[in-house]
């Protein structure tokens, strides 16, 4: 897309190419789908599931990044307009020039995966023309939207600088809107297959929005919204590291250096959430079905989460030692130096324990030798007490890693001068969630609620089976009474399995501490202006790291339905961490004395081959997690509802699916390349 | 400038490669392809074939959380030997009734130690397994300690029965159950005489016969099992010990009714009936030639067709007046189960308990839990 031309044209052109690959959609599925017979068919050399996987996985990459980087690309622009840096704005433009030249190839691909399935599919492409047909029509205006949304964002970015900037930014907003609510309309169609709802066991449609708003349907939204930012970012990081590397200016050196910066910046503050998202993924999948569930974390896919443990190792570690390099640049960033050898340690072992499988295939004599299936020492660092005690404990490292890049070249002011509260407190007020949601449970939720009951309960039902046994009037007299006693012990069983009865206390406990540090921060900001600050940021990361580690080795001892509430208390209390210490930062670092300017552009060589093998670690995982997520469907294409008859309903090995993976990831970066070679000899000119 | 891209395009491509070494290097697990219905058989042979295949294949996907031989897996019980246990399992069920249950409806019976919710019923997706599938899978299963013979193969398909036609659902109803609570065994012991159990029931060396033999109650049957039959003798009926009515081919004869002694030379193909008769001046042993009778058992169904009034006498198997009922009927040397249609059945006569339901009225709660504490505690072999 040209940067000149009038609007009109723009618009004009753009709308031609909208329609021009939507009538073909609309022909494909209209007119091509319903002549076609029979279940499946096949192509030479490849068979069907494989061409649609490697196109359909194109497509999703090229989506991941058109989706994830206008998002913060606005944020950027957000924070020019707000502090009036023309640095910012450059910056977002930048990136706005980077997902505008890959739309096209998305909605080819897209086009292309169509194709593929109406014709090698026609039978379940009917059937989901069955359920989801009046979404399609949803789903082609909001193309139509977003690609006008495009071209008004992206061609009036220069003539709207100035009065009408907030209204670029409106557009920009609204781009955004309308890219995510194309992103939910394709997710159903995807977690319907996975969890399907609002269909009889035959498959007859009884509601079309409860096959929307499906189990799995705002759990894949919510984490395949976060991981857009995220790969977003680290391409736009990859794509300043290559022009770092490439270029021969050092004013371009400096500007791909804080371009990659920020890519960075954003992609690990993504990651970081990504963990939470994925635990909620998790955690409905097997509430809809525990088989699935199963077949996910145990079955035949527990080892592709031994290399999705290697891939997100590579991530964490890879981030992070980017940022300890940027130390180098700072003045002042070598009074942090003592704490990188701690920090990577801690990182790598954890990372190490991530990786450890529980089960290993071996053979029976091996398994005598061992003992078991299970390694007697590796085994107990398995399972996943161990693993999200050591995922929690990378998060809090990664953290820490950002809060010392931040003031790597601040000195702060004691005490701090007045003002400049706005940002922190409202960052601090931001972790009331982690108060209220640890309060709600431990006080007012079913499982506080069956805590309080119970000793009633039990007093009640033992007073009345005493009475019992000492009357002496017959059975058939005092029968009802017995069966009342029947009915308490029944009631006494079910309430011992309340769902959080165990951790109402642990809850209250969480919730006080929380409570109580959130106070002394919010005292520290208001009255004793950062005296304490300093102590307290550090009290409360180790107070999270003694939460985390208490419970993953409590989890050991205790059974698994207690367990597996302990991994939320990790949780709470390492975002509860990253919030308060984020907000006692900005508070104690307001009008801090800096030590000199980041020198931008003084980064070796290595820092930027970190940020392109970020961006390709990010394909691969996206490549694995798309192969698990439809794979642990196994042989249905619909999920206990359309079985799969195909010559292809099999679940193949990890080694081919990887193979497939690479191909696509690959051509996705390849094409990327071009598009931006091409995008940058148009800048040129 | 693509010249200096090279060591970039270079760095990229051994990123790849060497995520596809490391896919590659670790065990490569891959599925079988799925077929949409097994190929099963009818011999004992056939089936445990067929169900072991299910049982290991990835269609059943059994092996996803069970497992077999020497490798226990915490999620759900390892299978190895299950057909030698299957009849202890759950009180009052046998091997057969248990496996069914197993497999079509999983929190039924949860074994101890072991969560619910982990199994979905195996005829409803995702496994969805064909019932005949379910039949060999549960022939096989026995036949890991136990015997798949014919007669076992015949008691899963009565088990299954209710399933084939769609009469159960797999989620467990709620009752609501009397307590068990603890008692005496020593004063259970002194009650058991004083009530005049022993005039019917037999512990160890001594009791009547009327009833079921007590010896090994507390090994073969619940607490609430035994609790119900104490207060409520005809919620559960033991066969053999429901009263029995004779009717015979000389219609001016009066039908007679009695609780059955023995069947001689074997219930199998008796050729005589001893009876055990209340009469006037208490209760008598009967004789009875079965040349001589036209119908026995222990349900009466009078039937209204065309007009005419028909009586069939037989053991009841299954069945109501709105499905019909099923009978065993005696015919020279031979049983036969019969089915009578549910149009025209008038009455149903099922049988009933010779155990008086008056207990209740007899004893009070404490004495009550103390008879259950003693009969809990008879685990002698008979």
């Amino acid at each position: 897309m040209s940067a000149h031309g009038p609007l009109r044209q723009e618009l004009a052109w753009s709308l031609l190419k909208t329609a021009a690959l939507l009538g073909l959609s609309a022909l494909l599925v209209y007119a091509v789908l319903p002549k076609l017979a029979g279940d499946y068919r096949s192509v030479p050399v490849l068979d069907s599931r494989t061409v649609v996987w490697f196109i359909m996985q194109l497509h999703l990459m090229f989506a991941a990044f058109v989706l994830g980087v206008p998002i913060f690309a606005l944020i950027v622009e957000i924070v020019g307009a707000a502090t009036r840096d023309e640095r910012y704005d450059r910056l977002a433009w930048n990136f706005t020039q980077l997902f505008a030249l890959a739309v096209m190839a998305t909605a080819v691909s897209g086009v292309a995966g169509l194709g593929a399935l109406v014709v090698l599919y026609p039978k379940f492409m009917n059937f989901l023309g069955s359920i989801f047909s009046p979404t399609y029509l949803a789903y082609a205006g909001t193309i139509v939207l977003n690609a006008i949304l495009l071209v008004l964002y992206y061609a009036t970015w220069q003539v709207m600088k100035g009065r009408l900037k907030w209204l670029h930014i409106g557009i920009g907003a609204l781009l955004n809107i309308s890219g995510t609510v194309l992103m939910c309309i394709a997710n159903a169609w995807t977690t319907f297959m996975m969890s399907p709802a609002g269909v009889t066991e035959a498959g007859k449609l009884v509601s079309l929005a409860q096959a929307i708003q499906n189990p799995l349907w705002w759990p894949i939204n919510i984490h395949r919204f976060i991981a857009n930012i995220a790969f977003g970012g680290a391409l736009a990081a990859a794509y300043a590291a290559i022009r770092f590397l490439l270029t021969q200016s050092e004013e371009e050196r400096a500007h791909y250096d804080w371009m990659g910066y920020v890519g960075n910046f954003v992609a690990m503050w993504a990651l970081i959430l990504l963990p939470f998202a994925g635990y909620y993924l998790g955690k409905e999948m097997y509430a809809y079905s525990a088989q699935m569930g199963t077949t996910l974390m145990g079955g035949a896919f527990s080892w592709l989460f031994i290399i999705q443990a290697v891939l997100i190792g590579v991530l964490f570690i890879g981030a992070n030692y980017y940022m300890w390099l940027g130390l180098g640049r700072i003045p002042g960033g070598h009074r942090y130096y003592k704490y990188v050898l701690s920090m990577e340690i801690l990182i790598f072992v954890s990372m190490a324990v991530w990786m450890t499988p529980h089960t290993l295939v071996a053979s029976l004599a091996e398994a005598r030798r061992m003992g078991g299936a299970h390694h007697p020492l590796l085994g107990v660092l398995g399972v996943m007490s161990a693993k999200n005690t050591a995922m929690n404990v990378v998060l809090l490292t990664t953290f820490l890693s950002f809060v010392l890049y931040r003031r790597a070249n601040k000195q702060r002011q004691v005490p701090r001068p007045s003002g400049g509260l706005g940002a922190p407190v409202f960052i601090a007020l931001l972790s009331l969630f982690p108060v209220l949601y640890c309060g709600v449970n431990g006080f007012v939720a079913a499982g506080a609620k069956a805590e309080r009951r119970l000793p009633e309960l039990t007093r009640e039902t033992q007073a009345l089976r005493e009475r019992l046994l000492q009357t002496d009037q017959k059975i058939a007299v005092v029968l009802n009474e017995l069966k009342e006693l029947g009915r308490k012990e029944s009631e006494l069983t079910k309430l011992a399995q309340t769902p959080g009865l165990h951790h109402a206390a642990g809850y209250r406990v969480l919730a006080d501490i929380f409570a109580f540090f959130l106070g002394l921060a919010l005292l520290d900001m208001f009255v004793t202006r950062g005296r304490i600050g300093d102590l307290l940021q550090w009290t409360i990361v180790v107070i999270a790291a003694a939460i985390v580690v208490f419970y993953g080795l409590k989890g050991y001892f205790v059974p698994a339905e207690v367990r597996i509430g302990y991994s939320v208390y990790q949780v709470m209390a390492v975002l509860y961490a990253m919030l308060v210490v984020t907000a006692l930062d900005l508070h104690l670092f307001f009008e801090a004395k800096s030590l000199g300017a980041i020198q931008w552009g003084k980064m070796p060589a290595r820092s930027q081959y970190v940020l392109v093998l970020l961006a390709v670690t990010f394909t691969l995982t996206i490549g694995l997690m798309g192969f698990v997520r439809s794979g642990i469907r196994e042989a249905w294409h619909v999920y206990g509802v359309v079985r799969d008859l195909s010559p292809s309903a099999y679940t193949p090995t990890m080694g081919y699916g990887a193979h497939v993976v690479a191909a696509a990831a690959l051509l996705f970066l390849g094409l990327l390349f071009l598009l931006f070679r091409y995008g940058m000899r148009d800048q040129r000119s | 400038m693509w010249r200096q891209s090279g060591p970039i395009v270079l760095f990229i491509l051994g990123i790849v490669a060497a995520f596809v070494y490391f896919a590659n290097a670790i065990p490569q697990i891959k599925s079988e392809r799925v077929e949409a219905v097994s190929k099963i058989g009818a011999s004992p042979e056939e089936l445990v074939t067929a169900g072991k295949r299910l049982f290991l294949g990835d269609r059943a996907q059994c092996l996803a959380c069970h497992s077999l031989g020497e490798d226990p897996k915490a999620r759900c019980p390892n299978l190895e030997g299950v057909g030698s246990r299957a009849a202890q399992r759950k009180p009052g069920a046998s091997a057969a009734e248990y496996l069914v249950e197993s497999l079509y409806n999983p929190n039924a019976y949860i074994v101890p130690g072991y969560p619910r919710n982990q199994m979905t019923p195996a005829h409803k997706p995702p496994v969805a397994l064909a019932h005949d599938e379910i039949l060999a899978l549960v022939v096989f299963l026995n036949a890991l300690g136990g015997q798949s013979d014919e007669p076992f193969i015949q008691q899963v398909h009565k088990a299954q029965e209710p399933w084939r036609q769609g009469l159960l659902q797999p989620e467990a109803a709620e009752e609501a159950k009397l307590p068990i609570l603890p008692g005496d065994a020593g004063r259970g012991a002194e009650i058991f005489q004083r009530l005049g159990c022993a005039g019917c029931h037999r512990v160890g060396a001594e009791g009547g016969q009327l009833g079921p033999d007590l010896t090994a109650i507390g090994a073969s049957q619940s607490a609430e099992y035994i609790l119900e039959s104490c207060l409520d003798p005809n919620a559960v009926l033991v066969r053999g010990f429901k009263q029995l009515t004779v009717v015979w081919t000389n219609p001016a004869l009066p039908e007679l009714q009695g609780l059955p002694l023995a069947w001689s030379p074997n219930k199998e193909q008796p050729q005589t009936l001893r009876l055990s008769v209340d009469e006037e001046g208490g209760r008598e042993e009967k004789e009875v030639d079965l040349s001589k009778v036209a119908q026995v058992g222990d349900t009466v169904v009078t039937v209204e067709r065309e007009g005419k009034t028909a009586l069939h006498v037989g053991d009841y198997v299954s069945g109501d007046e709105k499905t019909g009922v099923t009978l065993l009927f005696w015919e020279p040397g031979r049983w036969v189960e019969r089915h009578i249609v549910a149009a025209g059945i008038q009455s149903i006569r099922l049988p009933s308990s010779p155990m008086p339901a008056i207990f209740g009225e007899a004893m009070t709660p404490r004495e009550t839990y103390d008879l259950l504490a003693y009969l809990l505690a008879q685990k002698g072999r008979r």
